[in-house]
């Protein structure tokens, strides 16, 4: 194993933005890789956030359990050194919305209340999205916060929450609302401090649905820090030697070869796909990451 | 012997529901039971929604019948002929456009009027995004009128992709949740005038300001009128899974992830007296065995480097393996079939392959 580099220069950890989006389609290792990276920017000695979308269904977190726990709560705690976690909830994000409008918390809870406003708010279309909105932005706020983790489960809902305030802006240009989606919209537009992070695999279909997901978030002017290309296989060919074995393979009429040639075709095509669009970086395939101590360092940039 | 199970489900059942997490592969694997199951039925059709190019290209669609989705599509004979599926067998597939299904929906239950107005607000747009479990509600009418219809032998249905297997299971509820949450009763014609008395809108008026505040009012109103038809088929959906002629099987790889995720769905489907019927580990890693005689006339440091290649394949057969073995010893009462991690380039031959490690027998 190569030493590791003090200055983490090249590591995807050394580039992480203050608010990171960790974006990517289900089964890609999205979870694991923001659970190590949470890990690594703490142990940086950065104060660190780590946050997820609370799962309705009651279902335990699957990040949380990384940590020993069954879910996170609503309010951030700490859970190791420099580490803190939280679960962003749509009606959380309702209420402290209600609150910050309506000044007084005894006129919040008296609307809220109102089970006709409350039914209102967990049915109507876009007020869910627009309650984890608001307690997302809580927490972006919170400058003693030096780096920010969002685990974004499903893909549709980092495009819905990043569409929201494009969508609602239009319908309600001015008032309560319009302000802190112009506020939220600065801290997600932002390119200094905040990169979405699309995690992919390398196989042709993921590495295109990779690409969509970049395409759409570049769209809603979404800063795109980079893929990151996550269970790269062990490649200790040069491109000569893969050339070589390329030609071997294709004589061969049994095609032993096959299988360990096609996974390294595989790396280099996603690999050459990818950085073809933005910045790489390239996450080994290893047995357990989140137990390797200094996996979240060994994510490195990718230079073609 | 192992596999007389999931024979006996595709001889006997009327519909397959094929769930699993995110990137098991559950669309090829459904698509390969689909094709299997031609060499039994005559007529067999295997839904899906957003089918990866290669199988699209597999099956002999053109892009665009793919963006529309709408009604079955009859494998050509080309493809069959290719596909290996007999002459008088035919498949037909079909790919969900959810837009599509509750257009129809629409059109059967409102007015024109009403569907016009509906479909004009910014909310009716945003609707299948913003609206969980839409997907899922418009594959099972899909399915049900498919079914209702007995145009098919067999239907094979690969669920929406999701965060969880379990949550086509909870469709029913969030969507029954969702109609009965009293936003559109609020807006109920009957009961306006009553709540109304009781509750001042302008609060709400004052907050979303006189725009979104109209906007979302006439959306519910009108999306009101659909409750009742979706409440109904709400309520046939939960008893859907149970039904004799209905099997529910579960997609998942070795990876320790898809596993936990598989012993979740499990867990969920006991407590809701949906049975399991099968178990599909997908993507498992085979044995590599070079033969390195083949390779005599590279040089040391290569033969070197792929021997190490090879040891990391054989941990990741190793690891599988070990997988797939605690899979077996947790559902002794399912069948667990395992099916090849495959290297192929082309959709043809992954799917035949597909086919023929969940049905062992030559086409």
């Amino acid at each position: 194993m190569t030493p590791i580099d003090h200055s983490h220069a090249d590591s995807l950890v050394g580039n992480l933005k203050r608010i990171n989006l960790i974006s990517g389609k289900g089964g890609v290792g999205r979870t694991t890789l923001a659970a190590t990276l949470a890990k690594a920017s703490a142990k940086q000695g950065k104060r660190t956030l780590l946050a997820e979308l609370e799962d309705d269904s009651g279902w335990d977190s699957s990040l949380a359990r990384y940590f020993g726990r069954k879910h996170f709560q609503i309010e951030p705690h700490e859970i190791d050194k420099n580490l803190h976690a939280v679960c962003l909830s749509a009606s959380v994000g309702q209420e402290k919305f209600l609150n910050g409008f309506l000044k007084l918390s005894s006129i919040t809870q008296m609307v809220l209340g109102n089970q006709g406003i409350k039914w209102f708010l967990d049915g109507a279309p876009a007020f869910k999205e627009m309650g984890y909105f608001y307690h997302l932005l809580q927490q972006l706020k919170n400058t003693d916060y030096e780096c920010i983790i969002l685990d974004l489960p499903a893909t549709g809902h980092l495009i819905g929450l990043a569409r929201l305030p494009n969508v609602l802006l239009k319908m309600m240009p001015i008032g309560p609302i319009a302000e802190k989606l112009k506020e939220g919209q600065s801290y997600f537009y932002d390119k200094k401090q905040t990169a979405a992070w699309v995690v992919t695999l390398p196989q042709s279909l993921p590495v295109s649905e990779a690409i969509e997901l970049k395409d759409s978030l570049t769209k809603e002017n979404i800063p795109v820090g980079g893929y990151v290309l996550n269970r790269a296989p062990f490649n200790p060919f040069t491109t000569e030697e893969e050339a070589i074995l390329e030609s071997m393979s294709s004589k061969s009429k049994t095609h032993k070869l096959m299988i360990d040639l096609e996974r390294v075709r595989r790396l280099r095509e996603a690999e050459k796909r990818l950085s073809d669009s933005d910045q790489v970086w390239v996450a080994p395939e290893t047995d357990n990451p989140f137990e390797e101590e200094s996996f979240g360092f060994r994510v490195q940039k990718f230079t073609p | 012997m192992s596999k007389n199970s999931l024979h006996k489900l595709i001889s006997e059942k009327r519909c397959i529901i094929v769930c699993g997490g995110g990137g098991v592969g559950k669309t090829t694997t459904a698509a390969g039971l689909a094709l299997a199951a031609t060499r039994v039925h005559k007529k067999v059709l295997v839904v899906t929604i957003d089918p990866a190019k290669r199988l699209a290209e597999a099956f002999g669609f053109s892009q665009k019948s793919l963006e529309l989705g709408g009604e079955p599509i009859l494998l050509s004979s080309e493809a069959k002929q290719k596909l290996g599926i007999a002459p008088d067998a035919a498949l037909s597939v079909g790919i969900l456009n959810p837009k599509y299904v509750l257009q129809q929906v629409i059109s059967q239950t409102l007015s024109q009027e009403q569907a016009d107005r509906l479909q004009k607000t910014i909310l009716y747009t945003q609707l299948s995004e913003m609206v969980y479990g839409l997907q899922e509600y418009t594959a099972y009418e899909w399915v049900t009128r498919m079914i209702q219809n007995g145009d098919y032998d067999l239907i094979v249905l690969d669920t929406p992709p999701s965060f969880h297997a379990k949550d086509f299971f909870l469709v029913p509820d969030k969507v029954k949740n969702l109609m009965e949450s009293r936003v559109f009763q609020l807006f109920a014609p009957k009961k306006r005038s009553w709540f109304s008395a009781v509750m001042s809108f302008s609060w709400i008026e004052k907050l979303l300001g006189h725009k979104l505040y109209h906007e979302s009012r006439m959306f519910l109103e009108t999306f009101a009128l659909l409750r009742d038809r979706i409440l109904e088929r709400c309520d046939l959906l939960s008893r859907f899974f149970t039904q004799h002629e209905v099997a529910v099987i579960a997609v998942s790889t070795p990876e320790s992830s898809a596993m936990f995720e598989l012993d979740g769905l499990d867990h969920f489907l006991r407590e809701r007296k949906i049975q399991l019927e099968g178990v599909i580990v997908n993507q498992v890693e085979q044995t590599n065995s070079m033969d390195l005689e083949d390779l005599n006339t590279l040089n040391d440091d290569l033969q070197a480097k792929l021997k190490q290649l090879e040891l990391h394949q054989q941990k990741r057969v190793e690891k599988a393996q070990l997988s797939i073995q605690k899979c077996r010893a947790r559902y002794p009462l399912l069948e667990v079939v395992t099916a090849p991690m495959v290297y192929e380039p082309d959709g043809f031959t992954i799917l035949k392959q597909t086919a023929n490690s969940l049905y062992p027998l030559p086409f």
